[in-house]
Parts: structure tokens; sequence; C-alpha cells
């Protein structure tokens, strides 16, 4: 039996934090006495198969025209011979959603048990138990799985591995068989005008500035720093309050700024992994439990409308 | 005519207090707890709608597994234009595998020759990102995540989405029909309930299925337990009046050269 990890790439390359789950696996091995297994899947990916064995690992690499551009579903039907040959007991693929669709596809086709974003896992009593959140962090679920598993790894909750002196095999396969569909390529969404990723502070607002009204005060706090911007959870982008070019997280921008303000965010994962390496964060939230005061410098709990007009006229008061 | 499934979850709204009862070691459901329409199945129900508006000859039928509270969010189903509402009563406490609720939608959908399948990419509250993709796989079709825009061809035998990778890059698949798509938010702004739609709503009875014992030795993964994050924050809480902390805030920054 063994452990099975997942890997999927776009042009060929792995999308950031792939390897994290590496880790996850190998933990998982050891308590289940497995080795571990990778299955990186993509058109050309000789190169890229010889850079995940030196993680020590053994390493299959499967090639099809198709896999160019992300194909879940093609992925699934491949890896699931690939189960039965390796008698994967646990199979691990990030936690994207083409990592989900492809890991459903495995659990309905092969029939095990299914537990998606894990964060960690623990041995009680006898028994692997695996932690997920609920509710954006507010509250956390342990889920026990029977004895097969495929799990998704919520991103950033493991670190990758240190390369090993001694690399794994390298085997690379080239499939044949038609995907049931087509993807037909890739495109990044176009730039607009706000560099958030440059920007020294970002003052950021969530569903919690309650209004489209109030975005005008979040716009006012950014102006008071020298390179300031105004970001957003993807909420506030989905409501049409701000262009996309200003979120923050997974799907949006990955910033680093000096200070990072979040306004009535809670702090969901994929909010998170988009802004955790601010230098400075500073919460406001209403909810004295939000997740987002968990990664918080300072924490303010209060109501955004009636404190960041206070926030702006003791600015006034005493800086200008 | 071309027939979609779109499947609504019922979630406690995010402003609801999320307490963890002691007794049953699930969530408390009180009165404090006000049930809602799952976000992203509502872009799912609207995507749906916004077909039928083009196409015409498009019947959009809303399913919802759960206890009997369910049936105020497949109304609100009714309301903002579904055809018709399907509900699998399940009254069933505490943890319910995604896998049971797929599983039990499959069942159904398999026999009624859905052409698409919508579902949100998520629920709010479990955030499990499983009904989905689980659901397309027990019928055997394929299955989009995280789509921000499809196409219909004309002659309804394919459509080709936009779906959402990370980073703001979108994937664009062409799609067989019949096929489930998993609709993520943005893709459109979600209409409020016309008065007609209300009226009609209110007279309109549900169809109703009885799960009965589906979950007695349904295989899943098992319920260990519920509990609060640590707080493990290393932050400093800032303490006093809305003033005092605004000041507070401001000579922070300021000692930080911020301001
Ligand atoms: C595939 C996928 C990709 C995603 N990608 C991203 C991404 O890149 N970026 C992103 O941000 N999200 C992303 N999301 C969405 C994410 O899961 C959350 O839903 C979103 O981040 C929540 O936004 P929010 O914090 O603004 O809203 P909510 O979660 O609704 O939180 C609002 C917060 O405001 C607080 N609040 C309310 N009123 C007040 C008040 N008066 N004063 C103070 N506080 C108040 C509440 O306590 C709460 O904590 C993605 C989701 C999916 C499924």
């Amino acid at each position: 039996m063994s452990v099975l990890v997942i890997i999927d790439t776009i042009e060929n390359r792995p999308s950031a934090g792939s390897f994290e789950i590496l880790t996850f696996a190998e933990k998982l091995a050891a308590v289940a006495g497995l080795p571990v297994r990778v299955v990186i899947a993509g058109q050309e990916i000789a190169s890229l198969a010889e850079d995940a064995a030196r993680y020590g690992f053994d390493v299959t690499g499967i090639e099809h025209e198709s896999f160019r551009y992300p194909n879940p579903d093609f992925t699934g039907r491949a890896v699931l011979g690939l189960m039965k040959e390796y008698s994967a007991r646990y199979v691990c693929l990030p936690h994207t959603m083409r990592g989900c669709q492809t890991a459903a596809f495995l659990a309905a086709s092969a029939d095990t048990h299914y537990i998606t974003a894990v964060e960690s896992f623990a041995e009680k009593n006898d028994e692997m138990s695996f932690r997920r959140a609920l509710f954006n962090g507010k509250v956390y679920l342990e889920l026990s799985p029977g004895e097969a598993s495929v799990f998704t790894v919520q991103g950033g909750s493991y670190k990758a591995p240190d390369s090993r002196d001694t690399p794994g095999t390298v085997e690379v396969r080239a499939l044949s068989g038609t995907p049931r569909y087509r993807p037909t390529g890739v495109r990044e969404s176009e730039e607009e005008s706000v560099r958030l990723e440059e920007s020294d502070v970002i003052i950021s607002a969530g569903r919690g500035i309650g209004s489209r009204e109030n975005l005008e005060l979040i716009k006012t706090i950014a102006k008071v720093f020298p390179n300031g911007a105004v970001g957003a959870s993807r909420t506030i982008c989905d409501q049409k309050w701000l262009p996309y070019a200003h979120q923050v997280g997974i799907t949006g921008k990955t910033v680093a700024p000096k200070l990072y303000m979040a306004c009535g965010i809670s702090g969901a994962q994929q909010h998170i992994a988009g802004m955790k390496g601010s230098q400075t964060i500073v919460a406001i939230n209403k909810d004295p439990r939000a997740a987002i005061f968990s990664i918080a410098d300072y924490i303010i709990v209060e109501d955004l409308a009636t404190f960041l007009p206070i926030l702006i006229e003791k600015y006034a008061e005493s800086f200008k | 005519m071309m027939k979609i499934l779109v499947c609504l979850k019922q979630v406690p709204d995010s402003e609801s207090p999320v307490v963890i009862d002691e007794n049953t070691g699930w969530l408390r459901e009180d009165d404090l707890v006000v049930f809602r329409m799952n976000r992203y199945d509502e872009y799912a129900l609207e995507e749906a709608v916004l077909i039928r508006e083009v196409r015409g000859d498009v019947t959009v039928d809303v399913i919802s597994v759960g206890p009997s509270r369910v049936t105020s969010t497949l109304k609100k189903g009714l309301e903002k234009g579904a055809n018709n509402g399907i509900h699998i009563t399940l009254e069933q406490q505490g943890y319910v595998p995604p896998s049971l609720i797929a599983r039990l939608i499959a069942d159904y959908a398999v026999k009624k020759g859905y052409d698409l399948i919508f579902t949100g990419v998520m629920a709010e509250d479990d955030m499990q990102c499983q009904v989905g993709p689980l659901i397309a796989a027990r019928l055997g079709i394929p299955c989009a995540a995280s789509v921000l825009g499809e196409t219909i061809s004309e002659d309804g035998t394919s459509v080709t989405v936009e779906c959402e990778l990370e980073g703001g890059v979108t994937e664009t698949i062409v799609m067989p029909v019949p096929s489930l798509l998993a609709i993520q938010s943005g893709i459109n702004r979600p209409r409020y309930p016309s008065l007609s739609n209300v009226m009609r709503a209110k007279e309109q009875v549900l169809e109703v299925i009885d799960a009965g014992t589906a979950s007695a030795g349904f295989g899943a993964e098992r319920f260990v337990s519920l509990s609060y994050p640590e707080i493990t924050s290393k932050g400093t809480i800032l303490q006093g009046t809305a003033e005092q902390k605004a000041e507070q805030l401001l000579n922070i920054l300021h000692e930080k050269s911020l301001l």
C-alpha cells in the first residue's frame, strides 16, 4: 500500500505551494507506515518530475497533450488506474478547485472516504483525526476517515520539505486516451492601474464595511499614507463595489506590504493566503472571534461604522 | 427543451452566532440562528434563470436536501425564478457527509435527464467544495468548477465555460452536455424576487421525496468533534473606548514610521 500525492500543472508548471503537500503526505505515511509516491501530470513533465524527485520520493510523471492546461477530469481518470497499481490507501491533492474536482472523482470512483481543506491531523486513541475549518475559521471540525481516503490539503498549512541527498526514482509515462472535455487555453485577467503589490500600505475592506458608501472612509484612510492603496476581500469585488484588481487572496493578488489593515474581513483561508506575509497586520472586526485576529499584530474589536470616522477624526486632530 | 437542475443549500447566516452545543457536540440551532440560501448557490440559480431568459425553452428546477426548514430556501428559489422545487427530506442532525447529499441528489437527477446541473462552488458553512463534483462523478458526467461564465452552443450540445484558477488566471473549457458546473461568486448579480414570482411561490407545491433511512449504513468519514480554534494570536488587543483605540493605533503606526 502507499500514500499517493497528485500534482497537476499549468503549461508544465506546478502551481505555487504544490510541494507543501509532500510534507503532509510524508507525515501521514510515517504514521501509517507506508511509502509516499508522487504523481505529476503535464504535457512535458520530465524535468519537473526530476525536480520533485529531489525531495526523496519516487515520482511517476504522466504526460498527455491535453495536460497542457489543467484537466481535472482527465487527471482523475489517469490517476484512478495508478491508485490501483500502487494500492493507494491515502491520496493527497492540493485544496484548489481543480484539486477538489479530481479528488471527488477519485473518492467517488474508488469508493473511499473524502475530506477536503485539511489543515492538520493527529492520532488520538488509535484513530486518525483530520482538522478543517468551518465558517471561515470560526469553528473547527475533526473527521476520521475509514480504511482509505482522499484528502485535499489547505494551502499554507505545511511547508515544502527540504531536498534529500538521495533523490527518488523517476518514471515518465505517455498516456493514451481522449479526454471528455477540452481546455482550450488560459489567460491572465487584464491588469488595471491598481498596483497593489507595490504599495507600502494596504487598507482593505471586507463585507463588514456594511455599505458601498463606507468605502469612502477606507479610501480616505488609504490616502493618509504616502504609498497607500485600497485592497478588498472577494466579497467586495463580487458586489462590484471595487474592480477585481483590488482583490487580495488566492484568486486575487498576493501582497506583503509594510502595513495591511483588514477592515471587516473575517479571515477566510482564501483571503489570508494572499496577505499573511505583510509586515504589520492590523485587524478591525466587531466579532472578537473573527479568524483574521489569529494572524493580526494589532486587534481592534469595534464596529467599523463608528470606529473609522473616529480614526479619521483623531488623525486630523493630531497629525495634520 | 433544456432542463437545468440547481442545487441549493440552506446555511446559517454568517452574522448568526456559531455556538457549539455542549449536549449534542454539534452546532446549536436556536432562534438566534437565521437560515438562508448559500450565497454561491444564489449565483448558480441566477445563472440558470439568465439562461432561460436568453434561450426561452428552458426549465429550471431547484433541489435541496435537509430537514423541513429548507423549504423556505426552496421557496426563495421559486421566488427568484425557478420553475419547480424538489425537497429531499433528511432529518439527520449533526454532521451530514457531503457524499450522502451528493448521492441523494444524483439518485434523483439520474431519472430526470437534466442537460445541465448547477451548484455553488462551495457552501459558506462547511466549505467542503464536495457536493458538485461528487454528483458529477456519481452521474458519470464531466464537471467544471469555479465557473465565471458559460456559453451554450446554439444546438445545445456543448457549453464553453470560463473557469477561475488561482491568481487571476482563467481557463476556457469546451464541455459536452450533460455536464455539471460549480458556479463561482461574482458571475452575475443575483436578482431580488419579483412580486409575481413571490405570489406564484406561495401557491406552488414542492415535490417531496423522503430520504428515509438513506443515512443508515452509509459509509463515510466519521464525525469526531467540533471545537473553537485556540486563540494562538500573538497580537496585541487594543483596549479602552473607541477613541482610545484610535489614538493607540495612530501612535503605533507613528512609532513604526508608517505615519
Ligand atoms: C475558490 C474560491 C476562491 C476564493 N478566493 C478568494 C480571494 O482570493 N480573496 C478573498 O478575499 N476571498 C476569496 N474567496 C472567498 C472567501 O472564502 C470568503 O468568502 C471571503 O474572503 C469573505 O469575505 P469577507 O471577509 O469580506 O466577508 P465575511 O466572511 O462575510 O466577513 C465579514 C466580516 O465583517 C465583520 N463585520 C460585520 N459587520 C461589521 C461591522 N459593522 N464592524 C466591524 N466588523 C464587521 C464580521 O464579523 C465578519 O468577520 C474565495 C472563495 C472560493 C470558494
